[in-house]
């Protein structure tokens, strides 16, 4: 016993010496790897390099040790970095990081910090990258644990080299957002675009999407606020605009939607898109007058809005037809003459317009689609009525084609 | 967006009957001048096919500006197509059905005008200022390649013009420090992928290989056609006349498909977007840009003015921070806004005084200065006085914009094309009046501070990597798939049906005389030299001060060359009772400029001043020309600049050929030194003293004074220069070139090449106005003095070498060179020396051809036309006349000889004064890839030459 005993004394230092042994071999086969050419790469080298190092890793004796995180966060560097290697090892920019921290944490005699810290934060960009990849594989958490390594990193980029690579905690928070958002983790979302609000990012996106949120979480109070929050900010923004638009409708609360564009478009007097929402509210009120007001003034500010255009000239096409519908049962002539004289001027009111819609439709969705062959329809009944007869032939042909 | 949709049905009534379109063009708007509120007059036409015609007369001289603006320009492309607008301003000038290849050169300059085109991201711009009695001829060709275009794109044009392309593009962009930054990285990071600002509009070299002339001719089916373009015609001309042509020319144009509004988009950064481009630059740069607004948008002239305010000019923030305090060689703040989105942009390029590895450093710092910059700003608040100053400076530009025919014809153009409705010079100036220090304060809040950038970071090259390769062009959507796009096919070509032969070039009405100014002329007893004349268009007074000297008042053993060029820069700096911030408040307040700067053997001091503030300008000028400062910390300052400037010209192939060619030639004289860093660095701020007090003399002062202030009125004001007093002067004699017993190659070395810069020359003769060297330059013109010149239509056109290239006579007082100047293909630099020399053997031995002799005349006889519009152009005219004691009429003199100039004339003044056999042939380009090859064409070996 006391000579196994012994045995086992003296051969615990050479147990010892054999793992360090295994670090630096990890260090020479790195060092004739990273000799090699693209003539000759020297992919084994590397291989070995990663066989070392995971041995010393394992073992107690090294497990602990700065030279070995130092080496092995530079081979699992190196391995993420070789495009025939990769597969080796899916998770070697993780490794990489985590192996560069440690190091960082171990090494009490400074022989290795500098340098870890000079290359960190590359390793930090190689783990954002593989990040938004896990994601878009669907492997959420593996995902989220690579966003949330970045957060360990940042701190030791004194150059803000990260961010200079457009890498910030921000766009790290937002991206385990819209992730939490695909993986259907709401809370993990939410949280995340709260921070981003509490930073003042700026992306109107994240409004959009608490707003969202709290829809589907049926708080539509806390909806409204994160749009006006949003509104307050980005005033222009189309999606903002029309979020808030289609939850008050949902309310049925057009008055106040009205009202909430009133005071918009006070503060935006620019934006075509409050006016027009506004008609739109004026219009579903019967409000025609009022609606008619809004859409001319969303055309004076741009002439090629398509659906106030289209939305004007048929308000005035339903208009002009009611009228006519309502003229062909008179009985008396000349009633009948002055009425026509009122609908076939409401007809050629709605003419412009129309007309316009149709030119400015580029038919790029469904819905312009569908508008653009209504908007041919109504001009070629609009034509018969003004006896615009080469324009109705033109009309036609193309609803025929 | 939920749309509504309400459709009803009803029954057919009776038959009303069709109506007619009008085939007459209509009056839109009609406005009468009002000059002194900047109200300009002009009339706004619609023809029945779409084109907008605006015409604003104007007969103060017999010339007129034709410019049509298409609503086209490189945001209209699409993802895998970059380029294809700009691609398409060179084949608009390849000629049309009516008008045969390179014709439209040949016709406007033979018409005495000028002429080209300019492609931006919104627009494309074509023009010609010709003598009025070219108006038709002018409308001829535009209508001509408006209409009748494609039958003559081929394919052998299209290739030549896309090289033509590329090498713009490599000696532009790729061939200049820190362009690829501006042109294509900034874009990539500041606007989202698939934005149209995104790409550069000189477009993606692999996108320009890829085009098809197919693909080129339905770019022109979509977007080229009169309803989506504004004709706008200023100058000597009556609009009832003009209305009758344009409908004659342009009523049979077809329209294209109907052109939507662009949308607005203006990006959203969340965070600072940062590039990082290595350049072969010496100083590192920063260019930090923020999104701001479209043009025309209420914010626009608060966010202009808050850049000037910001960066503009020596009492500016950015100036104080990092000019002054000497960490930047530049730097500066503008902003400007396109149609989908504006642009804040500060920029500021640091001396390098990292270690290259810790460079990353530098830019931090220069990041978080500009922050702080932004801070101070915020918090030293607005003075009226600063806000009056921008918009002061404001001002005087759009004064400037009225003095010219063509710039007036393009302002009514851009508004044409980006408001649609009633505008003039007056509203322009409106909308900068009526910002308010509250509005600047908004502005910054809401588009500044706290905002998020565009940070481009430019590199240096690593001083240890051995890369030899040039700038990387990258383009982010090399591997899109793209998709047809259905608005550009079946597009199909309507030929226009005339009711008269379009064939038929229109012969000139009647030509009208150039309004040669009148001019008055004095001597002050101290022997200042003054020659003024009174111009009436703009309420604005120009005079430009020429003192003979510069580096010829020494001796080549003196060392002193650069010298006179510090003393220049030094006379911008403060003066002995006020600084330098405030000599510029003082006349930022006026909306004047008071510039010192040195060429050649000249020291001239510009002066420009609104008429109304001409009396506190001049006070000015006297306390800077009389009363320098030569204070030692702006020295310190300016030497530094001047030193790490001659550090940037050795990354200049420009720079790098000017010096060197003027070395070889007049060889280790005065004439042919160059500062270089050691001499420069010996220069003291006594020596600057000591230059100011020997050599700024009235004795060797020539003024030349145009205003529209009357002799009587300004020449008085000017007596305070009879208390200037000075030494007689002497220069440097010029004794002989460098002799060159035969044609020799000199080669000089510039990192990453992209294009290799040729100047081939020999030494030339004085400058005289009726003798041997003007009809030399004479001479000259058919070789390399015009567009359609020898040697611009054999490398260019023909070749596709080079962007373009050019010779001249070049003399002054001292005898300068005859010189051939280009920057051509890298690949192509051998064979483009072998078709330069080709080209001058073949002139001197065959000489001129009879329509080489008669375009010549013609072009240069009509050009008088256009030569006295505005106030510099007055000033360049009287300045010849005193500089060279010339009479009045010397350009009726110079008529004369060139009407009555033979062939064989010409030819024995190209053969006496042109020598191909006794060349200097200077390249600065990449010497690994040249030497071998140019040690081929039988000059023998080259030399090899350096700047040190």
């Amino acid at each position: 016993m006391r000579k196994a005993i012994l045995i086992i004394i003296l051969f615990l230092p050479l147990l010892a010496i054999g793992q360090s042994n295994n670090v630096q071999s990890a260090a020479n086969a790195l060092g004739y790897y990273e000799k090699g050419t693209s003539a000759d790469p020297k992919d084994f080298e590397l291989e070995n390099a990663k066989k070392y190092i995971d041995l010393s890793a394992e073992n107690e004796s090294t497990a602990n040790n700065a030279k070995m995180w130092y080496y092995r966060a530079k081979i699992y560097q190196a391995l993420h970095n070789n495009k025939r290697l990769k597969t080796l090892d899916a998770y070697a920019s993780e490794k990489a990081v985590i192996s560069f921290i440690n190091c960082l944490k171990t090494d009490s005699k400074k022989m290795y910090s500098d340098e870890c810290k000079s290359l960190v934060w590359l390793a930090g960009i190689n783990v954002y990258d593989d990040a938004i990849q896990f994601a878009q594989k669907n492997e959420f958490n593996t995902a989220m644990r690579y966003y949330n390594l970045l957060f360990e990193v940042f701190p030791l980029d004194a150059d803000d080299n990260l961010k200079r690579n457009n890498i910030t905690p921000e766009l790290v928070e937002k991206s385990i957002a819209y992730t939490a958002l695909k993986a259907n983790d709401p809370a993990t979302a939410k949280a995340n675009f709260q921070k981003l609000i509490d930073k003042n990012f700026n992306d109107p996106k994240i409004y959009v999407n608490m707003a969202k949120i709290s829809l589907e979480e049926k708080d539509t109070a806390a909806a409204i606020k994160y749009v006006e929050k949003g509104k307050a900010i980005f005033e222009d923004n189309t999606t903002l605009i029309t979020l808030e638009m289609n939850i008050y409708l949902a309310q049925g609360k057009t008055d106040v939607l009205i009202n909430k564009l009133s005071e918009s478009i006070e503060s935006n007097p620019d934006n075509e898109l409050l006016f027009f929402n506004r008609g739109m509210m004026y219009e579903s009120k019967k409000n025609f007058d009022s609606a008619a007001v809004d859409y001319r003034k969303a055309l004076e500010i741009n002439p090629d809005h398509l659906d106030a255009n289209y939305n004007l000239g048929v308000m005035y096409f339903n208009e002009a037809a009611s009228m006519a519908n309502a003229a062909n049962s008179l009985k008396n002539n000349d009633e009948f003459a002055k009425a026509k004289e009122k609908f076939d001027k409401k007809f050629k009111d709605a003419a412009p317009y129309l007309e316009e819609a149709l030119r400015v439709n580029n038919q790029k969705t469904e819905d312009e689609q569908m508008m653009y062959t209504a908007t041919l329809n109504s001009l070629k009944q609009l034509y018969v009525r003004t006896g615009e007869m080469e324009k109705y032939a033109k009309i036609k042909a193309l609803l025929e084609k | 967006m939920k749309i509504t949709q309400f459709i009803t049905l009803f029954l057919l009534s009776s038959f009303l009957g069709l109506n007619t379109l009008s085939a007459q063009s209509q009056l839109i708007e009609k406005v009468e001048g009002n000059p002194e509120k900047l109200i300009l007059n002009y009339e706004k036409w619609k023809l029945p096919n779409g084109l907008t015609l605006i015409i604003h007369e104007d007969h103060s001289d017999p010339i007129v500006s034709v410019v049509v603006t298409y609503h086209v320009g490189s945001a209209r492309e699409e993802i895998g197509k970059s380029g294809f607008a700009h691609f398409f301003e060179h084949m608009m000038f390849e000629g049309s059905t009516n008008v045969g290849d390179k014709e439209h050169f040949r016709i406007v300059n033979e018409a005495g005008g000028d002429m080209n085109g300019n492609t931006e991201r919104d627009r494309t711009n074509y023009y010609e200022n010709v003598p009025s009695n070219y108006l038709e001829t002018a409308l001829w060709l535009e209508a001509d390649r408006m209409g009748f275009l494609l039958d003559s794109v081929t394919k052998a044009k299209f290739e030549i013009q896309r090289a033509t392309v590329k090498n713009e593009k490599a000696q532009n962009v790729e061939n200049q420090p820190y362009a690829m930054a501006f042109v294509e990285v900034l874009n990539q990071i500041l606007y989202p992928s698939g934005h149209p600002y995104s790409w550069p509009v000189i477009g993606y070299v692999d996108d320009l290989n890829r085009v098809t002339v197919d693909d080129l001719k339905s770019f022109f089916l979509r977007w080229y056609g009169p309803n989506n373009a504004v004709l706008s015609i200023a100058g000597d001309v009556n609009s009832k006349e003009v209305v009758a042509l344009v409908e004659k020319y342009f009523g049979s144009i077809k329209p294209c498909p109907d052109v939507p509004r662009m949308k607005v988009s203006v990006p959203i950064l969340a965070t600072n977007q940062y590039a990082n481009y290595v350049d072969n630059v010496y100083f590192p740069m920063t260019i930090m840009t923020y999104p701001t607004v479209p043009q025309y948008h209420r914010d626009e002239p608060a966010i202009d003015l808050l850049g000037d305010m910001i960066g503009s000019g020596n009492n500016s923030l950015i100036y104080k921070n990092f000019i002054k305090s000497e960490k930047a060689i530049q730097a500066s703040a503008y902003h400007e806004s396109s149609e989908l989105a504006g642009e804040l942009q500060v920029i500021v390029a640091t001396y390098p005084e990292f270690e290259y590895s810790e460079i990353s450093k530098g830019f931090n710092e220069t990041e978080k200065q500009i922050l702080a910059t932004f801070d101070e700003f915020e918090k030293a608040g607005i003075t009226d006085e600063a806000l009056q100053r921008a918009k002061t400076a404001r001002e005087t530009q759009t004064i400037d914009m009225i003095t010219s025919v063509d710039g007036k014809a393009y302002m009514f153009a851009t508004w044409q094309t980006f408001l649609n409705k009633p505008y003039n010079f007056s509203d322009e100036m409106d909308r900068y009046n009526k910002v308010t220090k509250e509005d600047i304060i908004r502005v910054f809040n809401k588009y500044i501070k706290g905002k998020s950038a565009a940070i481009v970071n430019v590199y240096p090259k690593d001083p240890m990597s051995n890369s030899k390769d040039s700038v990387k062009s990258v383009n982010p959507y090399a591997n899109v798939k793209i998709a047809a796009n259905p608005e550009m096919t079946n597009l199909k070509y309507d030929r226009p049906v005339d009711n008269f032969d379009r064939s038929k070039q229109p012969a000139p009405a009647s030509p009208k005389t150039p309004v040669v100014p009148n001019y008055y002329s004095k001597t002050f007893d101290n022997g200042l030299k003054i020659i003024g004349t009174q111009a009436t268009e703009a309420p604005k007074v120009v005079m430009i001060f020429s003192l003979r000297g510069g580096k010829y008042v020494f001796n080549f053993e003196d060392k002193k060359t650069g010298l006179a060029e510090l003393t220049s820069a030094m006379m911008n700096e403060g003066t002995e009772k006020s600084t330098t911030e405030e000599i510029s408040a003082k006349l930022e307040k006026l909306g004047s400029e008071i510039y010192f700067y040195t060429e050649g053997d000249k020291t001239n001091i510009r002066l420009t001043s609104l008429s109304k503030n001409i009396d506190a300008t001049l006070a000015i000028l006297e306390e800077k020309l009389l009363h320098p400062g030569f204070i030692e910390a702006d020295f310190k300052r300016t030497k530094k600049a001047a030193l790490e400037g001659l550090m940037h010209e050795k990354k200049v192939a420009e720079a790098i050929a000017d010096k060197l060619f003027d070395n070889i030639l007049y060889g280790n004289t005065v004439h042919g030194s160059y500062a270089s860093e050691k001499t420069m660095k010996k220069l003291s701020l006594d020596d600057v003293k000591n230059y100011y007090k020997e050599y700024y003399s009235p004795k060797v002062c020539n003024l030349v004074v145009v205003s529209d202030i009357p002799e009587n009125e300004l020449v008085p004001k000017l007596d305070f220069l009879k208390k200037w007093s000075g030494k007689d002067v002497s220069l440097q004699p010029f004794t002989a070139f460098v002799d060159i017993p035969k044609t020799q190659i000199y080669l000089a070395h510039k990192d990453d090449a992209a294009q290799s810069v040729i100047s081939i020359g020999h030494g030339g003769l004085p400058y005289d106005a009726t003798g041997e060297y003007f009809k030399s330059k004479v001479a000259n013109f058919p070789l390399g003095g015009a567009f359609n010149s020898r040697l611009n239509l054999n490398l260019r056109e023909a070749k596709g070498y080079t962007y373009g290239i050019r010779s001249a006579f070049q003399g002054t007082e001292y005898p300068g060179p005859f010189f051939v100047y280009a920057s051509v293909k890298l690949s192509a630099t051998d064979s483009s020396i072998t078709e330069i020399m080709k080209e001058l053997n073949n002139y001197t031995s065959s000489g001129i051809s009879t329509e080489e002799l008669a375009f010549t005349k013609n072009s240069i006889l009509n050009n008088e036309a256009l030569k006295y519009e505005t106030p510099e152009q007055k000033a360049s005219f009287l300045s010849q006349i005193l500089r060279y004691n010339l009479s009045k009429d010397f350009t009726q003199t110079q008529s004369s000889i060139l009407k009555e100039m033979s062939k064989s004339d010409a030819d024995a003044i190209i053969k006496k004064n042109i020598h191909p056999d006794k060349m200097i042939i200077l390249v600065v380009g990449n010497r690994y890839m040249l030497k071998d090859k140019l040690e081929k064409l039988g000059y023998g070996k080259v030399k090899e030459v350096d700047l040190d």
